[in-house]
């Protein structure tokens, strides 16, 4: 095809050419399915909530406790009368090989088993719902799987038989029933609207953390100064440590003077605070920040047990940390003490205003920005002599 | 009789001065080519803007709360001032008509019942308008290279405040008085002439100066007692 051309565009012309069809060809080799990948997995939803694959939210403890139930899709099957007459999963200890067609049967020391299975029609393409619960997937309590899993969908003609060679497909699993630690050091402050509670959190597999109070804490304590440095109870604490010494029939009470019924250092509550138990209140701080801020409104009471929970990626929840008491108490600004001084701003002058309490009070933020606009408009469209 | 060079002599020197010339004369001409016709770089000057800032803290006269509440704190007040050339004596003096606007907030630990101090925070926010005068020497800059310029100014201030208590807004208001000023400036240009001509050329700033200013608010005995005398620092430009 090159032939008209000059001998040294020609030469470049073809080794262009042999290039361009070389990566071509290694392009395709590569982006091309192989061949005995013959459809493809989704899991659709966990516990018949929908699954966001982009989130890589793995499964966790309680999902795999409760032997909740994944719904897969399956597309792109052979059909026209190809299909096996099953798609089975299996699974089997981490790296095995439960494609490899002598370890899929039961003779083969158990290495892989069947875990679900369902029948399929010659012509089917898609399976909108190949549902199989955890059980089997994630372990046992005594050896809990941690990691990816990988499930083996295959195609056989009778249940438990060899794979039909060319119709399987794999699913790699996301699986992490480890909780993170508890936080530590919590501490709270005493206020109305915003009173600031802290702690920390040494653990790295934290994507939020869950404040949990139990409004209903007694033995009303008497606040000080120095109530936001409050000594507490250490969730790692053993039962002999003095910390927990006061406690009595179920109930701890609080260095400080507080106790409660319901909320303990080292206790295990939900993850999410919608599901927790009616006698406690909860609260998600979203992302990694160790402090925040609560109105008395919020708590609900005057007197309240605070603990935190670290919550990872997968929903797992660390034991509630130690816990700390928080007063409401009214609280007394600059203002209202100006004006208990004898302090006022007299009503009356066309060019003075007066101080009145307002609720939706004007905000200045707007000034600098219009100030800046200004400012930038007058250098703009102003001219330079030339 | 009168010598006379040979012609020869002349026709060679004659040559040389011309060879000579040539190179030159067409050197000139390229210049002349790529060279604008010469024109004054000094672009027009309207404006004067100065960014700046300062500790503030309101003298609340016999009155103790403000101390007791934020004590220690002493804002700081940042500012943006600017000015527009009402007159301009050329090498002397501005005569200037202009605003600022401002923001200092404050912070500190409100009291529960007892009067003991609790984590809650009380805080007190004060952003001052000004609507001024001012009249602007820069003579000693100008004529002798002396970088001072001194700039007195006058006018009125709106100082809006707002108080809260945790997330409550406690109250709001405004303060209103008169407001004086005297400005020193140090000249920057007079220490990089050079470098005050390109930035005119390339961003049209005529000058730039720092300037440390001595202030006094003093609102009306029916305004909440937030003024103060008290000093900001600041960059400024001549654009």
């Amino acid at each position: 095809m090159f032939a008209f051309w000059p001998n040294t565009m020609r030469a470049h012309a073809q080794n262009l050419f042999l290039s361009a069809f070389l990566a071509l060809s290694a392009a395709f080799a590569i982006a091309a399915p192989t061949a005995s990948a013959q459809f493809t997995v989704k899991l659709l939803s966990v516990n018949g909530a929908a699954y966001n694959v982009m989130s890589l939210r793995p499964l966790n403890k309680k999902e795999c406790d409760s032997h909740v139930k994944l719904s897969f899709l399956i597309e792109n099957l052979p059909g026209s009368n190809v299909n096996p007459a099953y798609i089975e999963l299996w699974v089997g200890p981490s790296g095995t090989d439960c494609n490899v067609a002598t370890r899929n049967t039961n003779t083969n020391g158990m290495q892989c088993m069947s875990v679900a299975s369902k029948q399929i029609a010659k012509t089917d393409k898609t399976i909108s719902s190949f549902e199989v619960t955890t059980a089997g997937l994630c372990g046992d309590s005594t050896n809990r799987f941690e990691g990816t899993r990988t499930l083996y969908f295959l195609g056989v003609n009778s249940l438990d038989s060899n794979e039909v060679a060319t119709v399987f497909s794999t699913y790699g699993l996301l699986i992490d029933q480890q909780p993170p630690a508890a936080p530590t050091g919590v501490s709270g402050g005493v206020g109305d609207t915003e009173i600031p509670i802290n702690w920390s959190s040494t653990s790295s597999d934290v994507n939020h953390f869950e404040l949990v109070w139990d409004p209903n804490a007694s033995s009303a304590a008497t606040y000080d100064a120095g109530m936001s440095s409050m000594s507490t109870i250490d969730a790692s604490s053993s039962s002999s440590d003095a910390a927990v010494s006061g406690e009595d029939g179920g109930t701890v009470t609080q260095p400080n003077g507080c106790s409660s019924k319901v909320l303990m250092a080292g206790d295990e509550v939900a993850a999410d605070p919608k599901s927790l138990p009616t006698e406690l209140l909860g609260k998600t701080i979203e992302g990694k920040v160790v402090s925040t801020k609560v109105s008395g409104s919020e708590l609900g009471s005057k007197l309240v047990a605070v603990g935190v929970v670290a919550v990872d990626l997968a929903g797992n929840a660390s034991p509630v940390s130690n816990i700390t008491c928080i007063s409401v108490v009214p609280t007394t600004g600059f203002w209202g003490a100006y004006k208990d001084s004898g302090g006022t701003v007299q009503p009356g002058c066309t060019c003075s205003l007066p101080g009145q309490p307002r609720n939706n009070p004007l905000t200045m933020a707007a000034v600098w920005p219009i100030a800046l606009a200004l400012l930038g408009l007058v250098a703009r469209t102003r001219r330079r002599r030339s | 009789m009168m010598r006379t060079m040979p012609p020869s002599w002349l026709l060679v020197l004659g040559t040389f001065v011309a060879l000579a010339a040539l190179p030159e004369l067409a050197h000139a001409q390229l210049d002349d080519d790529l060279i604008p016709a010469t024109k004054s770089f000094v672009s027009p000057e309207r404006f004067i803007v100065v960014f700046r800032g300062g500790p503030y803290t309101p003298n609340t006269g016999s009155d103790k709360t403000f101390k007791t509440f934020y004590g220690g704190d002493s804002g700081p007040l940042l500012d943006l001032e600017l000015n527009a050339i009402a007159l301009r004596v050329p090498k002397v003096l501005y005569v200037n008509v202009g605003g600022s606007v401002g923001m200092a907030s404050y912070s500190g630990r409100a009291l529960g019942p007892s009067g003991t101090v609790v984590s809650e925070k009380t805080t007190f926010t004060i952003n001052p308008l000004v609507a001024m005068g001012s009249l602007r020497i820069d003579a000693l800059p100008r004529l002798l290279k002396v970088p001072f310029i001194f700039t007195g100014k006058a006018g009125w201030e709106w100082a809006h405040w707002s108080t809260g208590t945790g997330t409550r807004t406690d109250a709001t208001g405004w303060s209103v008085g008169p407001f004086y000023a005297g400005e020193l400036a140090l000249d920057l240009d007079t220490f990089e002439p050079a470098a005050a001509r390109s930035m005119d050329e390339e961003w049209g700033i005529n000058h730039t100066f720092i300037a440390l200013e001595i202030y006094h608010f003093a609102p009306t005995s029916k305004s909440l007692p937030i003024g103060a005398t008290a000093w900001l620092v600041g960059l400024g430009f001549n654009f």
